[in-house]
Order: C-alpha cells, then sequence, then structure tokens
C-alpha cells in the first residue's frame, strides 16, 4: 500500500471510532453543552481539514447526523447557515412574547453540504 | 432508529414509541406540546430568557410558559406537568406528562416514547430529574 492510502485509511478508521463513539455516547442530547464536551469531540475537530470528506459523507449518509455542523464550525471557522431570525412576537406559541426562531436542521444540513461542494471537496 | 434502549436507560423497563425520527423538533419542544421547532438556546429561544445551557434558563423557559415547579410528578387532574432533567447543572431533557399519567420524551432527532414514569430515563446519560413542574391544564 502507498504511504498516502495508508495515511487515508489510517484517518478514516480513526475517524470512523471517534464518530461512531460521539454520536452513540451523544446522540439523545438536544444540548450543545454535552455534544461539544464530550471527549471525542475535540478528538475529532483536532482532524483537520483531512477529516472534512468523512464529515460531509456523515452529514449526508445519516438521517439523524445533528452532531456534524458543530464540528464544521470548529475546523473550518465557516458558518454557511443563517443566524437564527429574531421575531418581535412569535405568535404561533406565545403571542406576548418576542424571541428566535432558526432554520430547520435539515436546511442547515443542506447549506453545509452545499458549502463543501464550493468549496471543492468530495466525499 | 432506536434500538437497545434498555442499554443506553438502564432504569427503562417498558416504553412504546410513538413517532417517526424527525429533525424538526426535540425533547424541549415536545415537553411544550410543540413539533415544528428545535428549542435550545441558540436556536429557537424566548428573548425573556438567558441563552444560556444552565439548567435555570430552562426551567425559567417553562415558567414563561406558565409552569411553575411542584413537588410530584403524581397525575393531578387539572394540571400539565413537565420533567426537567440536569447533568453536571446543564439541562439534559424534558419530558410531558399524558392524561395518562405517563410519560413523552423526545430522545434528540430520534423518536418519541412514552415511558412510565419521569425516573425511566435518569442515568449517566440524562442525570437526574431536577423539578417537576406544573400549570394548570391549558386544553392543548
Amino acid at each position: 500500500m502507498q504511504p498516502k492510502a495508508k495515511k487515508t485509511e489510517e484517518l478514516e478508521s480513526n475517524f470512523n471510532v471517534l464518530a461512531d463513539k460521539w454520536v452513540r455516547e451523544t446522540a439523545f442530547h438536544s444540548n450543545d453543552y454535552f455534544i461539544v464536551n464530550h471527549p471525542a469531540y475535540e478528538q475529532i475537530v483536532a482532524l483537520g481539514e483531512a477529516a472534512l470528506p468523512l464529515i460531509f459523507r456523515e452529514l449526508e449518509r445519516a438521517e439523524t447526523a445533528v452532531h456534524w455542523p458543530h464540528v464544521l464550525r470548529a475546523i473550518t471557522g465557516a458558518d454557511p447557515t443563517p443566524p437564527p431570525k429574531q421575531l418581535s412576537t412569535l405568535g404561533w406559541v406565545v403571542p406576548s412574547h418576542s424571541g428566535w426562531v432558526a432554520l430547520d436542521i435539515k436546511a442547515i444540513h443542506k447549506a453545509w453540504l452545499q458549502w463543501g461542494r464550493e468549496q471543492g471537496y468530495q466525499w | 432508529m432506536l434500538e437497545n434502549l434498555e442499554e443506553v436507560f438502564p432504569n427503562l423497563h417498558s416504553y412504546q414509541i410513538t413517532s417517526p425520527v424527525s429533525l424538526r423538533y426535540n425533547c424541549v419542544a415536545w415537553a411544550l406540546g410543540i413539533d415544528s421547532q428545535w428549542w435550545s438556546h441558540d436556536r429557537t429561544w424566548l428573548d425573556s430568557v438567558p441563552r444560556s445551557l444552565n439548567v435555570h434558563a430552562l426551567i425559567q423557559l417553562f415558567e414563561e410558559f406558565g409552569y411553575a415547579i411542584c413537588n410530584s410528578g403524581v397525575r393531578e387532574a387539572g394540571y400539565d406537568k413537565v420533567a426537567v432533567y440536569a447533568l453536571f447543572g446543564e439541562w439534559s431533557h424534558a419530558a410531558r406528562q399524558l392524561e395518562d399519567g405517563q410519560w413523552t420524551s423526545k430522545l434528540g432527532p430520534f423518536e418519541d416514547i412514552i415511558h412510565p414514569s419521569p425516573e425511566d430515563i435518569t442515568g449517566e446519560l440524562f442525570g437526574i430529574v431536577h423539578c417537576i413542574m406544573r400549570r394548570t391544564t391549558t386544553g392543548t
């Protein structure tokens, strides 16, 4: 095996182990604290740009891959998704309150996948 | 898809899956009776509540919806109840009581389940039931 191919295989193997552990142990959380304070999160981020195609692949493959935008933001420093929109009233649920409404998570995933393709990543 | 839930929640001995997988809403939204937004401090949230991960911010959110801390998760006619879970001082989950006294939980991006008591899903993952809150039944 060529050294480059071996390195890629090692990266993928390492990534798969970390990703499986991270997602399995935080899958039911929707509080970001537990998602980004898991030890595997820092290890995945430390894999750096080389891991981006693997992350985009996971984001595209897994219907419940809600964690990956955290890692993508940390590695790339980018965020192609619009911030939550402030509304003067949340009439649909609490008419007397103002607040913030975020994009649907599927739309966030779609924005990241489009960003990845535009940056030339292939997965 | 949910599988091996008993391994993740050792106190969970019986449950029913009651929805498909959905990324549209999470446990907090579902506890509030909402199935169209993902409620967390950096997504959908109220201006009047600190944008914090701390359990007190989640309690304050429920207070804005008319809930107040109470003593018991036992079903009381005329009241809606929610359970607030915490781990290391951060909110970790929320569940809502059904009319028959059982509880409904949305598990992150996965399905909703019905479980007999709030304590069924305590443990390493969600920590403890930090408090039970109630409000006069709204009829919604």
